[in-house]
């Protein structure tokens, strides 16, 4: 045995290892999995981009690696809003470091300063766009949150009629995300649909493995990303872009529209704005990122996808019920 | 009637603390003790099996005994605080945030507060019950005063069978892809250092490539508790170009999971936070040889059973593995050791171990009284090596 083992040690309490038993080429592969993380990549990331901010030529000793832990660049700032705090955290942060010597970096380090403040607020967009999106994250408790329910059983009888013909009906592999309406996978998958329900909630997965449906719990827009493009039959958005952002509706569609075999089918069921308005609690109203498009609304935006060709788009309006069908066919 | 009501944030079936939670629920009826279960969100699945919490007031009887299974954040902790009952904590332990934090901010957030709600509730319960000394050790640290230690009560004691099918269709792929064949069991959580195994995996590959020997395979069982930890392990796999060789699947049943056991060769286990460790017991259990971390109650489960790390750096455990699988005479020796550490575990007595425990709380039996020290007490499995 090596020094690594413990062997018989009834101590529990052992040590673990220190970084030092790493290789180093061990050590940079563990550290790229770190990278992973979503709050590890912006950590990472903004070292990387200060890092090239030092190396510019400046001559000045190396800037400082972040200290915190990966959280505390969620904590810090008291700003009301996600964006706010941490467009202030990074001013702070390169505030601090041109304070260091300034006169030098502009004479010497301008070309890499831009470059580096580019890439630090580029990163810096795309993690303000997750916080956005996880509400979670204003620290507010998802209970303050909730949303109205989606009442879609006006089309629960009408999906499988939208989604693309094939014999066997398996053939097609069916996503929806979110499941919101449990008779709707009832009927999806009595009618010999292979269907995969993907939704974060541990109870909605519960309901949904009872309808017989497959299940994944993840969020849609993340699991949609990890499809090989162009294979499913159809993808049923259930109210899941309702509360996200003009962008975040965008990247699950474009995703959506992606992994959608020839002829597949996209279904965009939305809640009516108006009702979603008045049906929100004045603080839900007022820290959800997003709202739901009018129908007329999608029926504009998704022919103009850059994804995928949009061939056709019908537009079920609500008649007894407060959601809307929106039905789009992309290219054979 | 008093009786001796349990207290879970959320009743889930498959799932550690559920199943425990319905075990003792079933065990404490079997002796004609009134129990139901109250939990703070509603599982449509065992929805019939359980009753609001805010319910119990209307309902509460002298002489009730309430017992709280803590492993997570919950409404409920506050209330629980207030009640007049006397208490008993089972503690599942709490994972620590810090392996959330990069992860996912919001459940690290909810440990914290979970971690303070243990804080609040440990002075003012009559009994906290730890599933091994590690989590005991931390019922006293958060100020717990009377603490025992019972394993727990949900390992299927005799092993069981595994699922013939499932076997002979690991059979199969051995025979199209040899090689030895690791297995890993655990949620994909953070905490379960699943990223060590797949570079340690990879190491051992490339060490067999340059041998000329197939090369290991991996497979991973557990559900995506942590969704993005689990994305990004997929993505390793690829990025460390063992993705062929990895194979993640969840929702087996206990018949299939025990054929896993059956026809792999190692248990690889980095866990790096471990209150228990229910997959080291059902690995010996199926006479599996295992490698693992030494860390949180791992080493206090094998009990000198087994390969114990200090270090989880991939050559460590790609060399460990190799070692133990390279001679037969100890690998076999190390699955007859955890065989009988299985058999001398004490999991057949722990439910009624847990009934006895609360039954005497129930009837003010050696109340406030420690039972449990640091240097062990008569729940403590023994840490001797048996190998």
């Amino acid at each position: 045995m090596t020094d690594n083992h413990a062997g018989t040690n009834p101590d529990h309490r052992v040590a673990l290892e220190s970084e030092t038993d790493l290789l180093p080429e061990e050590q940079a592969v563990l550290d790229a999995f770190d990278r992973m993380s979503p709050q590890g990549s912006l950590q990472w990331d903004f070292d990387a981009a200060f890092r090239r901010f030092a190396d510019g030529g400046t001559g000045l000793p190396p800037p400082r690696q972040w200290q915190g832990a990966p959280g505390d660049l969620w904590d810090r700032g008291r700003g009301a809003k996600a964006g706010e705090r941490m467009m202030g955290d990074v001013i702070s942060v390169l505030a601090n470091h041109l304070a260091e010597d300034s006169r030098a970096v502009v004479a010497d380090a301008t070309a890499a300063t831009a470059e580096a403040i580019w890439d630090a607020f580029r990163l810096l967009a795309g993690r303000v766009e997750q916080l956005e999106a996880q509400a979670i994250g204003l620290g507010v408790e998802p209970g303050l949150l909730a949303l109205p329910d989606l009442d879609a059983s006006e089309w629960v009888r009408e999906l499988d009629g939208w989604l693309p013909a094939s014999a066997p009906a398996s053939d097609f592999p069916v996503v929806i995300g979110e499941v919101s309406h449990p008779e709707m996978l009832a009927t999806l998958v009595n009618a010999g649909r292979n269907v995969t329900a993907v939704d974060p909630r541990a109870e909605r997965i519960r309901t949904a493995e009872a309808q017989g449906a497959n299940v994944v719990m993840a969020d849609i827009g993340d699991y949609l990303r990890t499809l090989t493009t162009g294979s499913l039959g159809a993808v049923v958005l259930s109210g899941c872009t309702d509360r996200a952002s003009l962008v975040g509706k965008a990247a699950v569609v474009d995703h959506a529209l992606r992994v959608l075999a020839p002829a597949g089918t996209l279904v965009v069921l939305s809640a009516d704005p108006d009702s979603w308005d008045s049906a929100l609690t004045p603080v839900a109203g007022d820290l959800l990122g997003g709202r739901p498009l009018h129908p007329d609304t999608w029926a504009l935006v998704l022919p103009r996808r850059p994804t995928r060709s949009v061939v056709r788009v019908v537009v079920h309006p609500a008649t007894h019920g407060a959601v809307h069908a929106v039905v789009a066919e992309v290219g054979r | 009637m008093a009786g001796i009501h349990l207290f879970v944030p959320m009743l889930h079936r498959r799932d550690a603390v559920g199943e425990h939670t319905c075990a003792l629920r079933d065990r404490l009826r079997a002796q004609g003790i009134e129990c139901r279960i109250y939990t703070e969100l509603v599982d449509p699945e065992t929805e019939a099996d359980t009753r609001p919490y805010l319910a119990y007031g209307a309902e509460a009887a002298p002489g009730d005994v309430l017992v709280y299974q803590v492993a997570t954040a919950s409404a409920m902790a506050d209330w629980l605080a207030t009640r007049p009952e006397p208490l008993v904590l089972n503690y599942h332990s709490i994972t620590p945030p810090t392996f959330f934090a990069a992860w996912n901010n919001g459940i690290a957030r909810l440990q914290v507060e979970a971690i303070a709600e243990l804080g609040l509730l440990a002075s003012r319960a009559t009994l906290g019950i730890g599933v091994s000394t590690f989590d005991a050790a931390e019922l006293t640290a958060a100020g717990c005063r009377n603490v025992r230690v019972i394993p727990v009560a949900s390992v299927s004691v005799p092993p069981v069978e595994p699922d013939p099918n499932v076997l002979a269709e690991l059979d199969a792929d051995r025979r199209v892809r040899p090689g030895p064949r690791w297995l890993s069991v655990g949620r994909l959580a953070p905490n379960k250092g699943h990223q060590r195994t797949l570079a340690a995996l990879a190491s051992a590959r490339a060490t067999a490539d340059q041998s000329d020997q197939p090369g290991a395979h991996l497979t991973i069982v557990g559900g995506p508790t942590e969704p993005t930890y689990a994305r990004a392990l997929r993505r390793f796999a690829d990025a460390l170009g063992v993705h062929d060789a990895v194979t993640f699947t969840t929702g087996l049943s206990e018949a299939a999971l025990a054929a896993h056991y059956r026809a792999s060769d190692v248990l690889v286990m980095l866990s790096e936070h471990e209150g228990f460790g229910v997959p080291l017991l059902e690995a010996m259990g199926q006479r599996l040889p295992i490698v693992a971390l030494a860390a949180g109650a791992i080493a206090e489960v094998l009990g000198g059973v087994g390969v114990l790390l200090t270090s989880s750096a991939p050559s460590v455990v790609a060399s460990a593995v190799a070692d133990l699988l390279a001679d037969v005479d100890r690998r076999d020796a190390v699955a007859e050791a955890g065989a009988e550490r299985f058999a001398s575990f004490g999991l057949e007595s722990a439910g009624s171990d847990l009934v006895e425990a609360l039954v005497a709380v129930r009837d003010g039996v050696g109340e406030g009284a420690p039972q449990w020290s640091t240097s062990g007490g008569p729940m403590h499995p023994d840490p001797t090596p048996s190998h």
